[in-house]
């Protein structure tokens, strides 16, 4: 079923029509929350509540708009806030100016998704251990631009900062990432 | 090289991490929204039968937490260890066995016999001890005596919520007491022993291996877990056992000496605690288990009256019933109907496996239509078209001059009578097991129903 009639079920008041919704998208709202807090039962729990305020919030949905976008930061504002209260998650490394600063420089790459060049082998397991170093903020962004795959367009539209913000960000975290996963050489230099 | 985009990377590493099979969340969102209220499920009015067949189950699942029905033969080829405290197990799933073929089936020799009347409530106890007319106190002094030591119970000071069933086992000299509020919100079952821990029949009872937690309980080693394994159902209408982290129940295990303890607790509330709060809540109970000997006051629960007492109404109870039924604790629950209501459940057993039961359910009539003949029909409308619905109850019948009906509950193993007088309405539920061939007739139903006092 589309979104769109999934979406206009749901507005009429049919269960069914968010159970669609339910359906294809929950593996990946529950993958996403999951590389925030990395607790596979939070990361169910925090998809459920994500779904839940779907169903509440349907009436606020622009649906001239895509819905994946809208959903998926849902998913992610709710993994942020619980990854803020898991303390044995919080990195060791807690500077927020050197996260910052490290991610200053990733997003004003202008290459296009340099990223796609990334050595496969060896990298899954660095690539984990590295994202759960990352602060929950970044942590998500990482989430919502290499994973979910979304624009830098969205990312600035649904984190309601400035695509210039967005691009810091992103620059950051992926530099952060880049020093981690140097010996894995997950994200080839392209700097 | 092998060359991947970082979805795919991402994909790879998270298929290592997570389980396998994918999340399954459209039921707990459907709770979710049910305990919200939202107008998507108000009221339960547009519940969705596949809701409603879980809400049934999470009654049964009470009663396999609670032994009533336990020791189904189906059970035991389930494939589990002993590690520590809790059974435990390295499988997400396990298939349900198939329905097993009924067996031919014939009248129950068991003829109607005169019963006695519900004992006068007494607060001193008295010599008979009632689940229905003794009170709570009453109840644990009675299962202190018969097991030979001295027992524990919930603290007040840390539980505040109504006691609900106790059930005691003088063979394997075990005891449960379940209490809950009155919505389930919270669920405690506090089970102790003396010995082993008893084993178990049934993967809603084990435990995934890497759910545990090692936690210390006064100093004693103790075991403690989140989780549980529920039946669901196919599309093809199989069932399979599957382990859901995220189920809202919680466990710990400890013993102390001979004694072992087993406390689950588990929450419906939309804002439920974390498992890591709920791990200290359940931790400092535990610390704090009271004895008799402690007094009335620091029970929880500990002033409770008895049922009879609480439920505002004259219960009655069946002149007549077929010989070989005997009265158990009746632990069920349900969200599907609003009046305080009560049950008193009958078991025949064979070789101590139920083979029979009978309850029957009373309460006054409701004003807003949830009804025990709704609740019936709700629980097997979707099963087969041709089963009981509200507005096509079955079968007309006369309980002594009142307007009543026979509902059957085509292959699955259920019949009832249903009638009202001027102020309550009534369900005789008859549950058989399959492969058991012995049956009450409707007559006798009829009979038994007539012969309330």
């Amino acid at each position: 079923m589309e979104d769109s009639l999934a979406i206009s079920r749901l507005k009429q008041g049919d269960p069914g029509g968010l159970e669609n919704l339910v359906r294809k998208y929950q593996k990946m709202a529950v993958n996403s929350a999951y590389m925030i807090v990395f607790e596979y039962p939070l990361a169910e729990e925090i998809a459920q509540t994500a779904f839940v305020r779907v169903a509440e919030k349907i009436e606020q949905f622009d649906p001239s708009r895509p819905f994946a976008p809208w959903f998926y930061r849902i998913v992610t504002n709710e993994a942020i806030r619980v990854a803020k209260q898991q303390r044995r998650n919080v990195p060791l490394e807690t500077d927020p100016d050197e996260n910052v600063l490290a991610l200053a420089k990733i997003l004003a790459d202008p290459q296009p998704q340099p990223e796609k060049l990334v050595e496969f082998r060896e990298a899954q397991e660095t690539l984990m251990d590295a994202i759960r170093q990352l602060q929950p903020e970044q942590r998500a962004v990482v989430v919502m631009r290499y994973y979910l795959e979304m624009s830098e367009a969205d990312l600035s539209a649904h984190l309601e900062r400035p695509v210039s913000t967005i691009k810091w960000w992103l620059r950051s975290a992926r530099e952060r990432l880049h020093k981690l996963l140097r010996a894995s050489r997950l994200f080839e230099e392209q700097e | 090289m092998e060359k991947k985009t970082p979805k795919e990377i991402f994909q790879n590493a998270l298929e290592k991490e997570l389980p396998p099979g994918g999340p399954e969340l459209w039921p707990h969102v459907q709770e979710r929204l049910v305990a919200r209220k939202h107008p998507l499920y108000q009221q339960g009015e547009k519940m969705k039968p596949n809701y409603l067949r879980r809400a049934a189950f999470a009654a049964l699942t009470l009663f396999l937490t609670l032994g009533i029905l336990l020791s189904t033969p189906q059970g035991r080829a389930f494939a589990q260890e002993l590690l520590g405290y809790f059974f435990t197990t390295t499988q997400w799933t396990y298939p349900y066995p198939p329905t097993p073929n009924p067996v031919a089936t014939y009248t129950l020799d068991a003829p109607l016999a005169p019963q006695a009347a519900l004992p006068i409530i007494s607060r001193d106890c008295g010599s008979v001890v009632s689940s229905v007319a003794s009170t709570f106190l009453c109840q644990l002094q009675n299962a202190q005596v018969k097991l030979g030591f001295p027992v524990k119970s919930l603290p007040a000071s840390h539980v505040k919520v109504p006691f609900n069933i106790m059930l005691l086992d003088e063979k394997q000299r075990k005891l449960t007491l379940n209490f809950h509020s009155p919505q389930m919100e919270m669920d405690y079952s506090l089970e102790q022993g003396w010995g082993d821990f008893p084993q178990t029949d049934s993967p809603g009872d084990a435990i995934r291996k890497d759910a545990i937690e090692q936690v210390q309980v006064n100093g004693h080693p103790a075991e403690f877990a989140r989780g549980t394994f529920v039946l669901e159902e196919n599309h093809d209408k199989t069932r399979t056992w599957v382990w859901r982290p995220t189920e809202s129940v919680y466990r710990l295990r400890w013993k102390e000496g001979e004694r072992w303890f087993s406390f689950v607790v588990a929450a419906f509330h939309p804002a439920e605690p974390t498992t890591a709060e709920m791990r200290t809540k359940m931790i400092e109970i535990a610390e704090n288990l009271v004895g008799l000997e402690q007094g009335q006051g620091a029970l929880a629960a500990g002033d409770q009256p008895s049922l009879q007492e609480q439920i505002g109404f004259p219960i009655r109870v069946p002149g007549l019933l077929p010989e070989g039924f005997e009265q158990v604790p009746d632990g069920s629950w349900s969200s599907m109907t609003s009046e305080p209501r009560i049950g008193l459940r009958y078991a025949y057993k064979v070789d101590g496996e139920w083979a029979n039961t009978l309850v029957l359910y009373q309460m006054r009539i409701p004003k807003d239509g949830q009804t025990l003949l709704r609740e019936f029909a709700i629980l097997y409308q979707d099963q087969n078209p041709e089963n009981p619905t509200v507005e096509n109850p079955g079968e007309q019948v006369q309980i002594n001059n009142l307007s009543g009906f026979y509902l059957e509950a085509a292959g699955h193993f259920a019949s009832a009578v249903y009638w009202r007088d001027s102020e309550k309405e009534y369900l005789l539920l008859y549950q058989w097991m399959p492969t058991f061939g012995g049956r009450l007739d409707k007559a006798t139903l009829i009979e038994i129903a007539e012969s309330l006092k």
